[in-house]
């Protein structure tokens, strides 16, 4: 689930969801995908876009019939959860992280 | 042994319903008004990195808001809300933000005072024992951190600006007074007493307000504005006592006079 998770990028950056660090947990139960997500704001303009590409990619994943996502704030996002490729993606891009 | 945590809605006692209800509508309603309030300057603040800045804060706000109504749909009895739909007749709301923020310095003034005040409340339940409350108010309260400072350079700076700045931003502050130090309730918590012991909230009330008032008055002494808040024995207390004949417990407002 990870390495398909892995191909849904944020839209406003070059890097992936689980390299951004969104990805709190993620579970598979009788063909339900049980995903814990986070986002970087609370006024993340993005937040229906990003759940709408998970569903969309993780519904491609053969055995997949549905997908739960739970939004959790706790803990907070901070970029200390940034992968150090998607630091290096970042920083290509003139983000300081 | 500690406490064990609320982690659902059907753990709450019943009586606690009511009042954490209240609590929610009004904080979320408040930062929602203020999301758009401050989104009214966007491209009209003095300078284009203050229209950026407003831009930043009402979206935040409107974030927060966002948050604070998903925590009403879990709740039996709550108000339906929603971030994209305003719900002008039943919104309970401060007076402040009746109508727009009409000069600049009526957003600062509302956001060093009235954001911050809010986000004192939110603070109190950053251990709250009921988890869906906590596990949502860390993040809310570290994104009011910016607000915070914004809030306190653009005090400085307006006040520095001269006499007539300072008077004008000393009458604003004294019209948004009265809402935002009743806001943390009546001395012993009022209807939120009960959200305390069951640790809900960690405080509230008085305790809250003083704390609020030694953030606030050094920052108005710093300033050199003066404000219904006098130093006393090495603290801040207020001047005058607050209105509490005409403070409306359920929707947290002061009533017009």
């Amino acid at each position: 689930m990870l390495s398909a998770l892995a191909e849904v990028n944020d839209p406003e950056w070059p890097v992936s969801i689980v390299d951004m660090g969104l990805v709190y947990g993620v579970a598979v139960e009788a063909g339900t995908v049980k995903l814990i997500l986070t986002f970087t704001a609370t006024a993340c303009p993005c937040m229906e876009m990003i759940q709408d590409d998970i569903r969309e990619r993780l519904l491609r994943v053969p055995g997949v019939r549905d997908v739960a996502i739970a939004v959790s704030w706790d803990p907070p996002w901070t970029k200390d959860r940034l992968s150090e490729r998607g630091r290096q993606a970042l920083r290509r891009c003139g983000v300081s992280v | 042994m500690s406490t064990p945590l609320l982690d659902r809605p059907s753990a709450l006692p019943r009586d606690a319903l009511p009042p954490l209800v209240d609590l929610v509508v009004a904080l979320a309603d408040n930062k929602h008004a203020l999301g758009l309030r401050y989104g009214e300057w966007c491209s009209s603040g003095p300078t284009i990195e203050a229209g950026v800045a407003a831009t930043a804060m009402a979206q935040d706000e409107l974030g927060h808001a966002r948050v604070l109504y998903g925590l009403l749909e879990e709740l039996p009895g709550a108000p339906h809300r929603s971030e994209h739909e305003w719900a002008a007749e039943d919104a309970r709301t401060v007076g402040l933000l009746e109508q727009p923020l009409s000069s600049w310095p009526h957003l600062i003034v509302a956001n060093v005072l009235l954001d911050q005040a809010l986000a004192f409340v939110l603070d109190t339940a950053l251990e709250s024992r009921y988890l869906p409350l906590r596990q949502r108010t860390r993040k809310l309260i570290e994104e009011e951190r910016f607000h915070a400072i914004h809030g306190q350079g653009w005090l400085l700076q307006l006040a520095a600006e001269g006499p007539d700045v300072r008077a004008g931003l000393e009458g604003i502050i004294r019209q948004a007074w009265a809402d935002t130090l009743c806001w943390f309730g009546p001395d012993a918590g009022g209807a939120l007493a009960p959200l305390v012991t069951l640790g809900v909230l960690r405080e509230a009330g008085d305790s809250v307000r003083q704390r609020f008032l030694q953030m606030f008055g050094p920052l108005l002494r710093g300033a050199g504005l003066a404000a219904p808040v006098r130093a006393e024995g090495g603290r801040w207390v207020l001047a005058e006592p607050l209105p509490w004949s005409r403070w409306d417990e359920a929707r947290r407002r002061v009533r017009h006079a």
